[in-house]
């Protein structure tokens, strides 16, 4: 199969875009494709300093080369979670990451133990308070990652989600009519409130095959194993049904999370709006001091119910 | 087709490593094409000529999925695999929460 764009040789078929390319115009597509993430969704600019969120995965590492390949200044944050057999592996690719590619570009990397600073790891704090380990885990990342943007002072906090991953949780969202969380799917979220550090997806218009692929052709050394306490997650279901519809017609998956931002865009107000919204809802939490619908947030409540049940034992 | 699974063999390294395999299974893979997947690990020798999408077809798996890795090269769905390669399926999707 012949490049689409150049008479090289392709080493990637892409069906929802009709077309395959070499390896040199592969990658031109997917900074392309961050490139324009970034511009249309107002994400940051050159001066901005920015906090990727790594995970050892293809999608963050895959992030955070782009990004420093672009120019950006991008450091980064590990949260280890103490997953027994899992967390050290992946905590060894992002510290080799760091140390060969990152380093030196002038990248940091900043690490969270989990283990360490909050007495446990993730199994144990999820079994202390009755809670799914992936739901226990978002919690703590999204505060650690949160917390660590403010405090740092860093302009914006960048994840690797993809296409799969937005249009797979656009699903669940939709499936179970939970329009309070389908308001904040979009890939670049204010910082609305103080305490709140802005978020953005650069990788939204990518596939997770697409990052895949520029991992593999990039030599980026990942994690490929599958995270032992995802079995039998919601998001996997997603993800292939999602898949099955994918092959039967190319750009399903794009169709329906572009078609929902653009359908968002039209019926949604501003984030101004979004931001005034926030602002009458949230306040700070009477325990960390970050934002907060209620008087204690809810990662200082699941410690304090970690805390308790560890003692009590 | 057959897949040969040892639970001695514990890791990727391991599984391809000829030094921890025995003689006998060795020359039992000479000539085949060698296949490894994950999830769980896995290795298979298959009978070339063979094109990626037919592999994937017959592993049952999707191609937006997966990625096909010949040696160290990332191969399209019509590529021909032949006797000897030494082919990764490698998974794509990954992610929790719920």
């Amino acid at each position: 199969m012949k490049c689409l764009k150049c008479p090289g040789k392709a080493v990637i078929d892409l069906p929802r875009h009709n077309s395959a390319f070499c390896k040199a115009c592969f990658t031109e597509f997917v900074h392309q494709q961050v490139a324009r993430a970034i511009k249309s969704e107002r994400m940051f600019s050159p001066q901005d300093r920015i906090l990727v969120a790594v995970s050892g995965g293809k999608d963050s590492l895959a992030l955070w080369q782009i990004l420093l390949h672009m120019g950006y200044r991008a450091d980064a944050l590990y949260v280890d979670l103490g997953i027994p057999g899992y967390s050290a592996t992946s905590r060894s690719k992002v510290e080799q990451f760091a140390e060969a590619v990152a380093g030196p570009q002038g990248a940091k990397l900043m690490v969270h133990t989990v283990t360490e600073q909050q007495g446990a790891g993730i199994q144990d704090l999820a079994n202390f308070i009755h809670r799914p380990t992936c739901s226990a885990c978002g919690t703590i990342k999204r505060y650690q990652f949160n917390r660590a943007a403010v405090e740092n002072k860093y302009d914006v906090m960048a994840t690797g989600h993809n296409l799969d991953d937005e249009a797979a949780r656009l699903l669940g969202n939709v499936l179970n009519w939970q329009q309070e969380y389908l308001d904040k799917q979009g890939p670049s979220l204010p910082a609305s409130v103080e305490g709140f550090a802005k978020k953005v997806k650069p990788l939204y218009r990518l596939s997770e095959r697409e990052i895949a692929a520029y991992a593999v052709l990039h030599r980026i050394d990942y994690i490929v194993e599958e995270c032992p306490m995802s079995k039998g997650a919601k998001m996997l279901l997603y993800k292939d049904v999602l898949n099955r519809l994918e092959i039967e017609s190319p750009g399903t998956k794009q169709r329906f999370y572009w078609g929902f931002l653009e359908q968002q865009a039209r019926t949604t107000p501003a984030s101004s709006s979004m931001a005034e919204k926030d602002q009458a809802a949230l306040h700070p939490c009477t325990t960390c001091g970050q934002p907060t619908t209620s008087e204690v947030c809810g990662y200082c409540k699941m410690m304090a119910r970690a805390t308790a049940k560890a003692n009590s034992r | 087709m057959s897949v040969v699974r040892d639970s001695s063999l514990t890791t990727d390294h391991e599984l391809y490593c000829p030094r921890l395999l025995p003689p006998a299974r060795i020359s039992a893979y000479d000539g085949l094409m060698k296949v490894r997947l994950s999830h769980p690990a896995r290795h298979m020798e298959l009978k070339g000529p063979k094109r990626v999408k037919e592999l994937l077809r017959e592993l049952n798996l999707v191609q937006e999925a997966h990625l096909v890795i010949r040696g160290d090269d990332l191969v399209t769905g019509d590529e021909v695999l032949q006797d000897g390669d030494v082919v990764e399926v490698r998974p794509v999707i990954s992610g929790g929460q719920g």
